[in-house]
This record gives C-alpha cells, structure tokens and sequence, in this order.
C-alpha cells in the first residue's frame, strides 16, 4: 500500500464542509449566549457544538492540518470542562468563541488561497489558556457543593449522542441540480410538441378511441413533468435563515463597538427561496443593514432623550407574495428627514432647486437611489460612504426586483425588496418584432395596450404617449434592435413595463400570449448584448431572446419620466 | 509473478537459460516502442474535414469536430457581433453560429439547401461555424503542407495555419481559434 494519499484533491470539500461547521459553531455559540443571558444553560446546544467541533477536528487531522486539529482540540475539551460544569459562563467564555470562529474562518481562507500555508494559532491557544486558568480558578471558588458525578454521568451519555446521530440530509453541488432543471425543462420543451402533434392527429385520424388514449397519455406526461419540475425546484429551495443568520454576528459585534444597543429579530425567517436568489440577496442586504446599524438606530442617550426603548430593534423579515419574496430590512431609528436630503441632493448637483422643491415626500426618498448619494457625512468602518444605495438597487433591479423605501422621522425606516422566486424560470409575455419571437419578463410587465399611431408623440427627441395623463416614453423594439420594420399601421401595440422606479413603453408587433420559459444564459463568445439578458428555447425548438427591461428603460431619457412616474400607482401585473 | 508464467522453463534447467529468455522479452518491447515512435515523426498526418466556402476549400482537424448539421433556423441575436449570424438550438443548449463568409470578408451567399453548421468544440466553447457546404473527410500527410510563407499574412489573414496541396485541390488550413476570433 502506498503511504501517502494525495489528499489535495479534497480540500474543496473539506474547506467547504469546514465552513458549514465553524458557521454552525457560531450560531450554536451565539444561541447559547442568548440563552445564558435569560438565565438558562441549554445541554443540549453544548452537545451540539462539541458535535460540529469534534467533526472538524477529526477532518482537520485527516487533513493534516494539525495546529487546526490542535486548536480545536483545546477549544473541545475547554467546552467539556464547561459541560461537566468545571468552568463556569461567562462573557469573556463567549467572547472567545467568536474570536476562534474569526480565526478558523481566516485560517480556513488562508487554506483556500495557499494549501500549503501553515497556520499558526498560538495567540488564540494562549488568550485560551488564560481565560480557562482564570475561569477554572473561579469555578473552584464558585462552589464545589453541586454533586459533580451527576453531572458528569450524564454529560457523558449525551456527549455521545452526535456521534450515533443520523442524517437526513444529502449534499449535492448546485451544478447537479442545474443540470436536472435543465433536463427537464426539456422535457416540458417537449412535452409541447406532443400537444402540438396530438393536434395533427385530430385532424388525420378518426379512431376517437385511440384519440383519446394519446390525449391521456400525453396529459399524464404533462403532469408528471409539472410535479417532477416543481420537486427540483422544491431542492433548490433553502430557507432565507441560512443568509440573515450571517447578519447576527455583524450587529452584534457593532453594537459592541459603537455602545448602541441593538437586537436583530427575524421574522419569516424559515421563508424558502430559490438558491440563485439566496446568492444574489447577501449583499444588498448587507448594504441596508450597515446602513441601519451606522445611521438608523441611534446611540443610547439620544433614543433616551427622545423617549424610547434604549435598545434600537432592527427587523429582517421575508415572505410570499404571490409569485414574489418580499424581504424588508426595518429599523425603529431616528428615520431620514426629507428636507435634509432635499438639501443635499440640491448641494450635490443631483436635482435643481427648483425640482426639489415640488416632489413630494416619498420621491424624495427615492432620491436616495441615486448614484453617488449619501445622508452621513461621517465615514464609518461598517458603511464607508459613498457606496450604499445606488449599488443596492442595481443589484435588486438586476434581478427583475423592486426596492422601496418608507420612513418616519423619528420613528424608523423600511426597505422592502421585492424579488422573484427564482431566476430561473419565469412567466414571461411572448411577443413578435420585426419577424422575431421576443420574450418579456412578466414580472416586469405593468400592462399591454393597444394605441392609435397618432397618440405618439416627439418630445425633445424622445417618443412618448400619454397614458391616464401620465407621459410615458415608448421605445420601438424593431429600431432597438435594429431589426427590419414591418410597414406602418394605425394602431400600435405597447407593452408597459417597468424596472425599479423607471417606467416605460415598448412597441410591438404582435402579442402572441403568456408562457413559462426557462432562462438560459447566452455564450459570452456573443459579447455584450444591450436590451438582452439571456435566450429561451421555445415549444417547437427555436431560440427566442428574453427583453431585459431595466437596461432598455435605463436608456430611455429619464429627466421627465424621474419624477412624473416616480409615484405612479403600483404595478397591477 | 505473472511475468514468469509466461516463460517456459527450458529443459536445460540452466538459470543462464532463463536469463537470456528474460533479455529477449524485453529487447523486443524496446524495439517496438522505437518503431511507433519513429513512425510518429516522419509522417504527421493532417486528418482534416474539409469545406467549400466562396471559390476555396478550407480543412479544420477533425478532432475539434463535434458534428455536422442542416442549417435550418438560425435565431438572430440583435447586438452580437457582426460575424456572428445567431444562435441555434443544439438539443437544448443554446450555441452562437460564426458565419465564416463574414467572417473573412466574403460576400453573403444565397441560403442553399447544401449550407451546413459545423460545430466545433474549442476550449469548453461550442460554437457553430456555418459554411456553404461540407465536402469530405480526408488525411493528408504534413509532407504536402506548406505554411504560408510570413510575407503572404497581413495580420487579418493569420487565422490559416498552412496550404495542403493536392493533386489539383488547394486546400486551406485553418487555426480556428483565430478563425473564430477566440483569444
């Protein structure tokens, strides 16, 4: 037998296997402080945590990362001592917690990058020696008249309850999945040529038996695709938890620092989304919770001064709606004055006096939105400055999401994102330009109408009609896509869509109907393609692209449209 | 072990006996190495697929060949760039068609019945090149191939890798990464 076993190829999965157990760490860590401080020492989370500590350990010294598989070991049997009540809680016992998830999390990235890196957690080992020679001094002054063997018998048991402990879950990489969603979209792809055929066969055969019996056959087939297609979009579902979890430790190591008090909360926590969506949302959520930590929820004295609650509530919350996830980010801090950012976009150079004096209230707010804005002139380690809310909303948009924003001075402030459930299927509106099936996100349609050819009107270059005394910028796909132009009619169709704030028309040909379609991204070989974001094949085989809305409305000129459709009434679609 | 059951104990007895067979054994495997090796270096062989496009021929090697297809239903994808005609659907992926006329500054043909797709497959891209016709599947030696001499390649033309000439035929070679403008 050889001696060595290359086990390079399996640092992926151990990196990755290592960081689900340090997350699970901190949680279990952060759990049981929570509960400590309601007076109440929970075993069975202990177990828990020496469960995914022992793990790693053991992966760790497979792996031959010693000083990991070292440092863990300390921190284990320092938890056991805690277990069998040799050393008592403490803050300072939590506090070193966190600061050996930080330092496993580093330690684990320096693997990533290097694997040969050698990793060196002396400094972590020594400030442990410390706290568990301190901590073990004041457990043995503490008391000893607690009956120490009870304890200890049944620590026992239960510290090796992980290790029988069963698993109900798989782990499969994301790709597999892709894959399997990819299939049977093709299935459902073909499953639509049945229909098509048995349509065929109306007409050539007249045996109404043998009819029929395709016709079940083929509605069967049709069903067991639907159920198969929603099961693999069920596994890729994971519960939103997974990412506001990762928020728990960032407010609280803020508050620490800043001396404001702040409880996260979730709601909805357990709300299930798609995986490509769960991927997207950690970042613009981090932006508006930075934001709410550094600038929302005030400092102590000042939510003193103004009467409330001297510790700030931030909520993270999510929920169906339809078709749609809603996720709002909410804080009961001092909220944001209009008349300020009223004045500083002015100072800015963003809106000229003039217009910001005539919009009302919520448009105001969604000034914020715009690039380069920023209410705090104070630069933070949290937020920085500068970046924020234009990068937010960029990346909502790009997920054929919408972000709002309603605040009460003095009362709080709340973001809602509203996302579709997944990105990878959607219901779009099929329709015809010049000779081409183009498929447009549902989720951005507003509605369809049809006009006469001379309700369209120039205004300062720009095409735009006027809708329920609204003006509303039109775009020819056609000309957009310089596609050749079918001759000229008296009445036009228009598709009104919109994408953010950003509302406008799109003139069509044809509308051909609704359809589920799935997205398929386009070879980069095809460059970037402006007014596109990606194809679809269609129930006979052929390509159609899918419109992208917000970077054909980001085209459109906007100085107008800002403002008179800012507040325009919510989509009906 | 094994190796032994394939010696035949000579009647001699003699472990000199046994050695020479061993000797034997391994000069022949020496031999025959030497032999493909030899034949590998004096004859390359270009295995190519070869196809008309305007008045010339051009060959690509037949390794980066995945299939030939029909030219039917070629979707336009508005903003791509000039040498890419579309995309087509390819069992449910979706992949750009290069059209090589484009491509090389030649004019645009009618649609013919003969047009094909040849799908290629270059590093991890699948891509489609469409050509006016699909001729053959030849192997040429590398004794018939002339690079092109530098002067002949304006910095446009160097997607051609050599001219095999044969019998009466001009067969131009190509290097498709460069051809398909992959970098």
């Amino acid at each position: 037998m050889d001696g060595v076993i290359d086990v390079s190829l399996l640092i992926e999965e151990y990196l990755d296997d290592a960081n689900g157990h340090v997350d699970a760490v901190e949680v279990a860590v952060m759990e049981l402080e929570k509960r400590w401080n309601e007076g109440v020492m929970d075993d069975a989370l202990l177990t828990l945590l020496l469960g995914n500590l022992h793990t790693l350990k053991g992966n760790s010294g497979m792996m031959g990362f010693t000083p990991v598989q070292q440092y863990i070991h300390r921190l284990e049997s320092f938890l056991k001592g805690v277990q069998e009540s040799a050393i008592p809680l403490s803050s300072g016992v939590f506090e070193l917690f966190y600061s050996a998830v930080t330092a496993l999390r580093s330690g684990f990235a320096r693997i990533a990058s290097d694997p040969k890196t050698t990793l060196d957690f002396s400094d972590e080992l020594m400030s442990l020696e410390l706290i568990s020679y301190s901590q073990e001094m004041e457990g043995a002054e503490a008391g000893r008249e607690e009956p120490a063997i009870k304890a200890l018998s049944k620590a026992k048991v239960e510290e090796l309850s992980y290790i029988t402990q069963k698993s109900s879950t798989l782990k499969v990489s994301f790709e597999k999945l892709d894959e399997l969603l990819n299939l049977v979209g093709e299935l459902v792809i073909h499953r639509t040529s049945l229909v098509a055929l048995e349509k065929r066969l109306q007409e050539k055969v007249s045996d109404r038996a043998l009819l029929e019996a395709f016709n079940e056959a083929s509605q069967l087939i049709g069903k067991s695709s639907t159920d198969l297609r929603e099961a693999i979009m069920k596994a890729r579902m994971l519960p939103i938890k997974s990412v506001f979890q990762r928020f728990q430790r960032l407010v609280r190591d803020h508050s620490q620092k800043s001396g404001k008090e702040i409880l996260l909360r979730f709601e909805g926590e357990e709300t299930e989304l798609d995986k490509t969506v769960i991927d997207e949302i950690g970042e613009p959520l981090l932006h508006l919770i930075r934001n709410a930590v550094d600038h929302g929820i005030e400092s102590v004295e000042e939510r003193r001064r103004a009467g409330k609650a001297s510790t700030g509530l931030l909520t993270l919350s999510a929920c169906h709606e339809s078709n749609h996830i809603v996720i709002a980010v909410e804080d009961d801090g001092r909220g944001m004055d209009p008349d300020r950012i009223r004045r500083s976009a002015v100072a800015k150079g963003l809106i000229a006096e003039d217009e910001a004096g005539v919009l009302s209230a919520s448009e105001v707010l969604n000034l914020l939105f715009l690039p380069g804005f920023s209410t705090s002139s104070e630069v933070t380690e949290t937020s920085g400055r500068g970046i924020g809310l234009d990068v937010v909303k960029k990346i909502v948009t790009s997920l054929n999401g919408m972000i709002d924003i309603s605040s009460d001075p003095g009362r709080g402030t709340r973001f809602t994102i509203k996302l579709p459930l997944t990105l990878a299927i959607i219901t779009a509106l099929m329709v015809e330009v010049g000779g081409e099936i183009f498929a447009i996100p549902l989720s951005g349609v507003l509605e369809s109408i049809r006009i006469q050819t001379d309700e369209i009107h120039e205004v300062g270059g720009t095409e735009v009609i006027n809708l329920r005394d609204q003006l509303l910028p039109i775009r020819r796909l056609d000309g957009f896509y310089k596609l050749k132009k079918v001759e000229e009619r008296d009445m036009e169709y228009v598709v009104v869509v919109g994408s953010g704030e950003k509302r406008g028309g799109l003139v069509v040909d044809r509308l051909l109907g609704q359809q589920e379609i799935v997205i398929k991204a386009l070879d980069d070989y095809l460059g970037d393609l402006p007014g596109i974001s990606g194809g679809t094949v269609l129930g006979d085989g052929s390509i159609s692209m899918i419109v992208d809305i917000s970077s054909i409305l980001s085209g459109m000129k906007s100085v107008t449209k800002e403002r008179t459709f800012v507040n325009s009434d919510k989509r009906s679609a | 072990m094994a190796d032994f059951d394939k010696i035949q104990l000579p009647s001699s007895g003699l472990a000199e006996d046994i050695l020479a067979q061993f000797i034997d054994k391994a000069q022949t495997e020496v031999d025959q190495v030497r032999i493909v090796e030899q034949k590998e270096q004096n004859d390359t062989i270009f295995h190519l697929v070869t196809f008309q496009l305007g008045r010339e021929e051009y060959g690509i090697e037949i390794s980066s060949v995945q299939e030939i297809i029909r030219a039917t239903d070629i979707t336009p994808v508005p903003g791509a760039p000039e040498h890419v005609r579309g995309v087509i659907n390819l069992r449910g992926k979706i992949i750009p068609v290069v059209d090589l006329r484009t491509r090389f500054s030649l004019p645009q043909a009618e649609a013919s019945d003969a047009q094909r797709i040849v799908v290629v497959e270059l590093k991890e891209k699948r891509l489609g090149m469409l050509v006016d016709s699909v001729s053959q599947v030849i192997k040429i030696p590398s004794g018939v191939v002339e690079e092109m001499p530098e002067e002949a390649i304006s910095v446009d033309e160097n997607f051609i890798k050599g001219v095999g000439k044969l019998d009466s035929r001009l067969i131009i070679i190509l290097d498709l990464n460069r051809s398909l403008l992959l970098t």
